[in-house]
């Protein structure tokens, strides 16, 4: 017998009554208010840089300032979009966000915005482009939506990378970039 | 040497366990403020205790479709029914591949199973690449705490480390420079490696797809770089849907630092086109757990390390005092599962406060589990002569009224006229504890007494 067919078998053999799955999970659980405003102050509590914007021009004028004489690129639905040759070495990335989630400052990311899978991790600095029409209040509302799963890879990023392994200090910049910042583009 | 021993080693250092323990009950008050921010945190933690014990209850008909839906992703997956094989596995696909040097994010199934020894021995070498893993792994030491690995280390013992192994300034101890030094060398790593080897924090059964939670973003530099992924997950990782993620997404990290999220939640559903990823499925003793009813439970457990930082014995002994690949309140419940005979003392490192039980956000009920262990351990002889031999005579005297007076009488006489039998140094009781004299009569004697008036 195979090691799957034996674990299954094993599992069949003590298998219990089934306890209840919870009734429907609900689609939000916080307040729909002030969206933006509570995805500004998370933002500050993870680190993450924000700005309010008026257009993805302005957004990629911004970034490029930034980015100065670095090397840099833009992801695919941004004006500009370049190619890269070698994205592992990227100093600069700006991606376009799908939606963002009030509650924690994370920022959902599918893999055709990312150009390439290794982008949204190893460039130095990122910046991520969301609408501010796009927020949503908290997780349950996040995972209620199409987006998650429905491409071979997906990530929230939620700040820069950081640890506090050595004695507790908190490092901003641990393997992933060494700075996150956020372009909220407004349509009011 | 057992739990007790060890710890009293730990403890020798009075500053360090301090700092130690104030440091973790630091972070238990992080995760209280977090907690007690949302008015529905009772009830997200009900939901995730159902819905595991659902999936539990039904865990064979979630594998299948897990597997199913994986297969249908281009993912390869494989089983294995102990560490043996799931190490075996891996040696083969790192063989196929002529893999020498792959790096590795967190996994403690990895662990349990001692990959990085088995793999070492037919000459791979394992690159750790979470910080604080890869600290204790410069160390030739395994982790002390599941989510904080190096917590047991102060910043000059990583800085001595780092000089010796990586070249790093000697007496610099800044976090900051220390930090950078590991993730230059780690970098190289990640460019290099053909294979990246990560955990799983939960695998959903309706896409077929993984989630991994990291905040330093190294399961992410490892996977997207490498050609090869292979992911290892023990078959109580299962979530039916992906909106149950809503759920344990929200209670992870709260519980574990208080944090509202990690930096990064990865979602892996399909290997990138042209490359391979790979899943081991693992039972290694989880399907024994699952048969007992007593302990069933534990395996609801998604890894926070809420009930480590709650806990008091944890707090003041330090993760290696339980010798064991899990330590703290749910290790000393999962190692006797494992290692009845190795693991007998673990149970018994608990005041049983249910601290941990409170604090857990799937709602183990792991100080009750705990206390049956002791039952458990006791009957099957397992527990120390002396102490079943204690137990025994308790029990007697317990259960006979006359004998109980009579031994009352006897020990209190005894100890005020010779107190020197226990307030001696070979009476652990003694050594940091001041003992009170022994009264005249018992409380009962003095009952009757007063009930009179
Ligand atoms: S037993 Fe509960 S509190 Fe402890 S690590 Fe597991 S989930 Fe967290």
């Amino acid at each position: 017998m195979s090691s799957r067919q034996q674990i299954l078998e094993r599992i069949r053999a003590v298998r219990q009554n089934e306890q209840k799955l919870p009734d429907e999970l609900p689609k939000r659980m916080l307040p729909l208010e002030e969206l933006r405003e509570r995805f500004i102050v998370s933002c500050s509590i993870t680190g993450t840089g924000v700005h309010v914007l008026s257009s993805m021009e302005e957004a990629t004028f911004l970034f490029m300032q930034k980015a100065g004489s670095c090397s840099f690129y833009i992801g695919p639905g941004l004006p500009g979009n370049n190619s890269i040759e070698d994205p592992v070495r990227t100093d600069y990335a700006i991606l376009k966000g799908e939606f963002g989630v009030a509650e924690n400052n994370a920022v959902w990311l599918k893999e055709s915005s990312m150009g390439d899978r290794v982008i949204p991790f190893a460039s130095l600095h990122l910046y991520l482009l969301v609408s501010e029409d796009d927020l949503v209040a908290d997780m349950h509302e996040a995972y209620h939506k199409d987006l998650i799963f429905q491409e071979g890879f997906g990530v929230f990023i939620a700040g820069p990378s950081k640890t506090a392994d050595i004695e507790q200090s908190l490092v901003i910049g641990a393997h992933g970039p060494l700075s996150l910042d956020i372009l909220l583009i407004t349509n009011h | 040497m057992n739990h007790a021993e060890k710890a009293e080693r730990f403890i020798a250092d009075k500053q360090r366990t301090a700092w130690h323990d104030e440091t973790l009950w630091f972070i238990r008050s992080k995760r209280d403020t977090a907690a007690q921010k949302l008015p529905e945190w009772e009830q997200l933690r009900n939901w995730a205790s159902d819905i595991k014990a659902h999936t539990l209850s039904r865990l064979d008909v979630y594998l299948e479709e897990f597997e199913r839906n994986a297969i249908a992703n281009g993912i390869i997956v494989h089983w294995a029914k102990d560490g043996e094989e799931h190490n075996q596995i891996i040696e083969k696909i790192l063989k196929d591949n002529q893999c020498k040097r792959l790096v590795k994010s967190k996994s403690m199934l990895t662990e349990e199973c001692h990959l990085n020894a088995h793999l070492k021995t037919v000459g791979i070498e394992v690159i750790d690449t979470d910080l604080g893993e890869r600290i204790v792994q410069l160390r030739d030491e395994p982790p002390s705490h599941i989510v904080l690995p190096a917590i047991h280390l102060k910043k000059k013992d990583v800085s001595d480390v780092f000089t010796e192994k990586l070249g790093a300034t000697p007496g610099n101890e800044d976090p900051e420079y220390l930090t950078r030094l590991a993730r230059k060398s780690l970098r190289e790593e990640f460019l290099q490696s053909e294979v990246a080897i990560t955990g799983v924090n939960f695998a959903i059964a309706e896409t077929g797809g993984i989630v991994i939670c990291t905040n330093e973003g190294n399961a992410d530099m490892g996977v997207n770089n490498a050609r090869v992924h292979i992911a290892c997950m023990g078959i109580e990782k299962l979530l039916p849907k992906k909106e149950h993620l809503g759920v344990f997404i929200r209670l992870l990290t709260r519980s574990a630092t208080g944090q509202p999220i990690t930096i990064y939640t990865s979602h892996y559903r399909k290997p990138k086109p042209g490359k391979e990823m790979h899943l081991v499925i693992v039972d290694n003793g989880r399907t024994r757990q699952l048969a007992s009813d007593d302990f069933r439970s534990s395996l609801k457990c998604i890894r926070c390390a809420a009930c480590f930082n709650t806990c008091p014995v944890y707090r003041r002994s330090g993760g290696h005092s339980y010798d064991a690949v899990v330590a703290g309140p749910i290790g000393s419940i999962l190692s006797p599962n494992y290692d009845p005979k190795k693991h007998a003392d673990l149970p018994f490192a608990s005041t049983l406060c249910g601290s941990c039980s409170n604090v857990c956000p799937v709602k183990i009920d792991i100080h009750d589990q705990l206390w049956k262990w002791r039952q458990t351990l006791t009957q099957q002889g397992y527990t120390p002569a002396s102490k079943t031999l204690m137990m025994r005579v308790m029990a007697f005297m317990l259960g006979h009224r006359g004998a109980y007076a009579i031994a009352g009488k006897i020990g209190r006489w005894t100890l005020r006229q010779f107190p020197q039998l226990i307030r001696n140094r070979w009476n652990p009781w003694y050594r940091q504890r001041e003992m009170p004299d022994a009264p005249k009569e018992s409380f009962q004697e003095w009952f009757k007494k007063h009930q009179k008036i």
